[in-house]
């Protein structure tokens, strides 16, 4: 719920609260003020009946505003409500009675004295009118300004909201913020720029301390490296050159992993400047270097051009991501398997049949998921990394018992 | 052959030397810029083995002195850093080639004589041993003047093996010489054996020896005894 709509969600619900408080309390007042009113009139007109009687022994007779009866009875006036029916309106009214007995001259009154009272439903439908427009106004204004306030006041907010949401570590650059000139989001924008800042330097001083380390494992390794081999030239006894072979070749695998991340990370920085790199001149070389395993796997390679397939990417990532493709076609594949390579304008298949069941689509693309093979773990990682970094799709498929890797242009449909 | 190591890690300087003596090179070292830049301005070497990260320099920056001199000096050039933009750097300022630690002593050996081919016998000479015959220029192999038929990837292996005489090429070694850095380990081993398996076969049936033994579980090594 957006913060607007909330604020006057709030102020909303406590008008109608209070305005219906003001309901009962206007009524009450209205309703006391009326009767005062009514009596006051009644009050009045009793006091010139009396005098009339005093003057003329007679008065007219106005039924059933005026009444007066010569009678026996004597006591205290009072006052009531009745319903009579109004002959004029042709329906039952309320009326206020004055009730008085008088002596005049000798003789006993009777005098009674009506008014329309005020009906209790008439306030309360004229009141609850009255409050219904003056709610449906304070709602009509306050969407107004709503919608004023959103384009002018929360705009830059929402302008900056915008920029963060495009914010990357990857992209490397700094964010900037537009003045909002209110000093709520000055100082939010404030906080947020200083953030991402640190953020960001304690990103690039990550990065840079990971490639540097990289960099300095290389020679102690290659110290290792040389120095096994040079041992391993040695007549030396099965036993022994295993063991020697054993540490060497871990070594090997520690050095290996070790160019393969800082080969994520050079792809990751944009160290690779891209070329216009045509993917069916690249695909047939790469089956070719790898025909010879195709070959003694059984296996058979199958590419289908549908069209030409255009990228914008450095030859070597270009070769790398074919060889990760293909390499992992091989090394999952059926015995006797086949391997199908689909290019077309838009799309790069390759797909080979393996286990009989999909892989999880989610995980397969992650570093060091190797699902029984010796391989690094890295090589679907790279694909990935590499497609995510020039603006193409890498998606698994499984269909028909057939592992499928897809890479597409991103925003063009499969 | 004289040949110049420039390189500040001591324990790489000196094995990179033994091995080399043992390759008939004559080495001199040198352990910074200072000590090499003195070096090359009163001797006169073949090749001369760069690191560019030394302590008081950037190995690239004796490149240029190197060219000044005029004297036909091949240069390899190592780095630890996997960079393209060194690696381009180093061949428009003049290097032969360009080795990223870590690397094996037979790939450097290997690079070291392409590189010797190349500058001091333009190209032209031909390797030989026992039956075989190898024109580097024209990436043709003999045997018994019989002329044999190899993909380039055998072609590599062979001058790979013929370079490295008598010498255990580890099956790594050998992966990375043929397809470089960026090929997973798995798929590898199973790719030296199919294209070594080729080789011997083609070479057998030419006539020739098969020279290369297996050194089982490491392996493979060219024996000339």
């Amino acid at each position: 719920m957006k913060l607007l709509h909330k604020i006057n969600q709030r102020y909303l619900i406590s008008s109608a609260i209070v305005l219906l408080v003001g309901l009962v309390i206007f009524y009450f007042l209205i309703n006391n003020i009326a009767s005062r009113e009514i009596l006051e009139g009644l009050h009045a007109s009793e006091t010139r009946i009396v005098h009339e009687l005093g003057k003329h022994e007679t008065v007219p007779h106005l039924y059933p505003l005026i009444e007066v009866k010569p009678t026996s009875k004597t006591g205290p006036a009072y006052v009531k409500d009745t319903t009579i029916f109004d002959p004029v309106e042709k329906e039952n009214e309320v009326f206020k009675e004055l009730n008085t007995f008088r002596k005049i001259n000798g003789q006993n009154y009777h005098i009674i004295i009506r008014a329309l009272a005020v009906e209790k439903k008439d306030i309360v439908s004229s009141i609850f009118l009255s409050i219904a427009v003056i709610f449906l106004l304070l709602v009509g204004t306050l969407y107004f300004i709503n919608k004023k306030t959103t384009a002018t006041v929360w705009l830059p907010f929402y302008q900056n909201l915008a920029i963060l949401k495009k914010f990357s570590l990857k992209e490397n650059r700094k964010v900037f913020l537009h003045q909002t000139g209110i000093t709520e989001f000055d100082e939010l924008n404030k906080a947020v720029s200083g953030l991402t800042e640190k953020v960001r330097a304690d990103y690039l001083s990550l990065k840079e301390f990971t490639e540097n380390a990289s960099h300095e494992i290389q020679t102690p390794l290659s110290v290792i490296l040389m120095n096994l081999e040079e041992i391993l030239q040695q007549n030396l006894p099965e036993k022994e050159l295993t063991k020697i072979y054993q540490a060497y070749e871990a070594a090997r695998r520690l050095s290996s992993l070790n160019s393969h991340l800082l080969l994520l990370t050079k792809i990751e920085n944009g160290q690779f400047e891209a070329e216009n790199t045509v993917l069916n001149d690249v695909i047939p070389l790469r089956l070719e270097a790898f025909q010879p395993l195709i070959k003694s796997a059984g296996l058979h390679a199958n590419l289908v051009i549908k069209g030409i397939f255009q990228v914008k990417m450095h030859k070597v990532l270009v070769d790398i991501l074919i060889n990760n493709l293909l390499s992992n076609a091989i090394k999952h594949n059926r015995k006797g398997g086949e391997i199908r390579i689909t290019i077309s304008e838009n799309l790069l298949e390759v797909c080979n049949p393996g286990i009989p069941e999909p892989l999880d689509e989610k995980e397969i693309f992650n570093r060091f998921v190797k699902k029984g093979s010796k391989g690094l773990g890295l090589g679907l990682a790279i694909a990935k990394r590499i497609c995510d970094t020039h603006h193409l799709h890498l998606r698994y498929a499984f269909a028909e018992n057939r592992h499928c890797f897809t890479v597409t242009r991103e925003g063009v449909g499969r | 052959m004289k040949v110049l190591i420039v390189e500040d890690e001591k324990s790489l300087r000196e094995t990179m030397a033994a091995f080399l003596q043992k390759q008939d090179f004559v080495c001199e070292t040198a352990d910074s810029y200072f000590v090499a830049e003195d070096k090359l301005a009163a001797f006169e070497y073949d090749i001369i083995i760069l690191d560019i990260t030394l302590p008081d320099g950037n190995g690239l920056d004796l490149l240029s002195t190197i060219k000044t001199l005029e004297n036909n000096t091949g240069i390899l050039v190592v780095s630890a850093r996997n960079s393209l933009d060194d690696k381009i750097r180093g061949l428009d300022l003049g290097a032969d080639d360009y080795i990223t630690k870590p690397f094996h002593l037979s790939e450097l050996n290997s690079r070291i004589r392409a590189v010797l081919r190349r500058r001091k016998f333009n190209g032209t000479k031909e390797l030989t041993f026992a039956e075989f015959r190898l024109l580097p220029e024209k990436r043709e192999v003999f045997i018994h003047h019989k002329k044999l038929e190899l993909t380039p990837k055998e072609y590599e292996l062979l001058l790979y093996f013929l370079t490295n005489k008598n010498r255990v090429l580890t099956r790594q070694s050998i992966a990375e010489h043929l397809w470089g850095d960026y090929m997973d380990m798995a798929d590898r081993f199973d790719f030296v054996y199919t294209h070594l398996n080729n080789l011997r076969k083609k070479i057998r049936k030419a006539g020739g020896n098969d020279y290369i033994k297996t050194v089982y579980g490491v392996g493979y090594k060219l024996e000339t005894e």
